[in-house]
């Protein structure tokens, strides 16, 4: 029987899902956490804990652990983890997306500079180091701009300021946010700071599916709420999107583009973009599906989940 | 197997295996019902609410009782995780 080594934080909202959808595979399951599990010495076949910090050393160690209990596809759920989930998979010599690609895909900084060097349209943008001087920079800047972390999903420290008195709050706002330990934790990334353009006008996410460097659309949500700041929560998601139909194409070749850019070519793809008459902009593209709870709103063809298609795709089986 | 036995033998895996194990994370696992071979279980303190819970549950707990007791049909969390006050890892979108 095939075996699934589940990469999964202990903060994850994804484990029922990712579970559910293996156990409807059939397929045996290992899962690997970041930190301990209560149980892990009665089932040691079944639970891992591993570096996630040291993609290389958590690498090795599932390679020897494969030894006596073979792994057939690697799976992250978050950022972290898909990264973790590339150097796993190469060191197993599984199919997989490069580790450059699906770095790149975590770094909002590097994302935007292969975007842009790719042809893809992104908001203009510039990095800071969490010692620069506030106040020096924000003279520099052009309003309306967001500031951002170059980690963390969610949403979480995306401030939009509107002149320099408010780009001085957003950006002590932010350093308060990678000073907590556990973002601080994350090493270099975590002393930078990404200042970009605002760009106004409607915000959708793609969910897709990249098959060999293929991009298949799985859905595409429209966010009817207005999000222009200051911050940028995350409230109502629709699909199917109402927007025309040669809209939603720009979006998935915009899409498909940004994948392109990045080097991406296996798995789920999870992008925002922001469309106005100048067309779509990405915003974000992480190598990954939707976070939280969202995928219980998709259901596919023979009711399958989001994260069965993920899983199904891992093991190089058909969708359809 | 009937319901009553299944009982015994899920309550004995949870004291002297289970719960000494959650126990660590400042969890605990009881046992709500068995009816019909299906397991009722409840967590509390650390799993309650823990991002790891489903782990614990159905790679640990759940696994240990099939192998077991194989006459179980099923296995219920009937926890209400949305009320855990102190989960031992508290879920997060990261």
């Amino acid at each position: 029987m095939s075996r699934l080594l589940l990469l999964l934080p202990t903060t994850t909202y994804r484990t029922e899902a990712f579970l559910n959808a293996a156990a409807k595979l059939g397929v045996e399951i290992t899962v690997a956490s970041g930190r301990g599990q209560a149980l892990t010495d009665q089932q040691p076949t079944t639970n891992l804990t591993l570096d996630f910090l040291n993609p290389e050393a958590a690498a090795r160690r599932v390679v020897d652990f494969s030894e006596k209990v073979p792994i057939d596809a690697a799976v992250g759920v978050d950022d972290d983890t898909t990264v973790l989930a590339a150097v796993i998979a190469k060191a197993l010599s599984l199919p997989h997306n490069s580790v450059s690609s699906v770095s790149a895909a975590k770094n909002k900084h590097l994302m935007r500079e292969l975007l842009r060097t790719g042809g893809v349209p992104v908001p203009r943008f510039a990095l800071y180091s969490v010692d620069d001087n506030p106040e020096l920079i924000a003279r520099t800047v052009s309003y309306p701009c967001v500031v951002k972390p170059l980690i963390l999903a969610a949403s979480r420290g995306v401030i939009r300021a509107n002149n320099e008195g408010e780009f001085i709050a957003a950006f002590q706002r932010v350093l308060k946010i990678l000073e907590q330990p556990d973002v601080s934790a994350r090493g270099s990334l975590s002393r930078n700071i990404l200042v970009e353009e605002f760009i106004p006008g409607q915000e959708v996410a793609l969910e897709g599916l990249l098959r060999n460097g293929k991009l298949e659309l799985l859905a595409l949500f429209d966010k009817p709420d207005p999000l222009d700041g200051p911050f940028f929560e995350e409230t109502i998601y629709v699909t199917p999107s109402r927007l025309p139909s040669s809209v939603q194409s720009a979006i998935v070749e915009t899409t498909r583009r940004a994948s392109g850019a990045l080097g991406l070519r296996e798995g789920p793809v999870h992008a925002e973009l922001r469309v106005n008459p100048q067309g779509p902009w990405v915003i974000e593209i992480a190598a990954r599906s939707i976070g939280g709870l969202c995928s219980r709103a998709l259901r596919f063809v023979s009711g399958m989940s989001l994260e069965e298609i993920i899983l199904r795709h891992a093991f190089g089986w058909g969708v359809s | 197997m009937g319901d009553t036995e299944i009982k015994d033998k899920v309550q004995e895996l949870l004291e002297n295996t289970v719960n000494p194990s959650v126990g660590m994370h400042g969890g605990f696992v009881q046992l709500i019902d068995v009816k019909d071979k299906i397991v009722y279980l409840q967590m509390g303190g650390g799993c309650q609410g823990c991002g790891a819970a489903d782990v614990t549950l159905k790679m640990g707990i759940e696994r240990m009782i099939r192998e077991e007791i194989p006459e179980v049909e099923e296995v219920m969390d009937t926890t209400d995780h949305a009320s855990g006050q102190n989960p031992y890892y508290a879920p997060s979108k990261g």
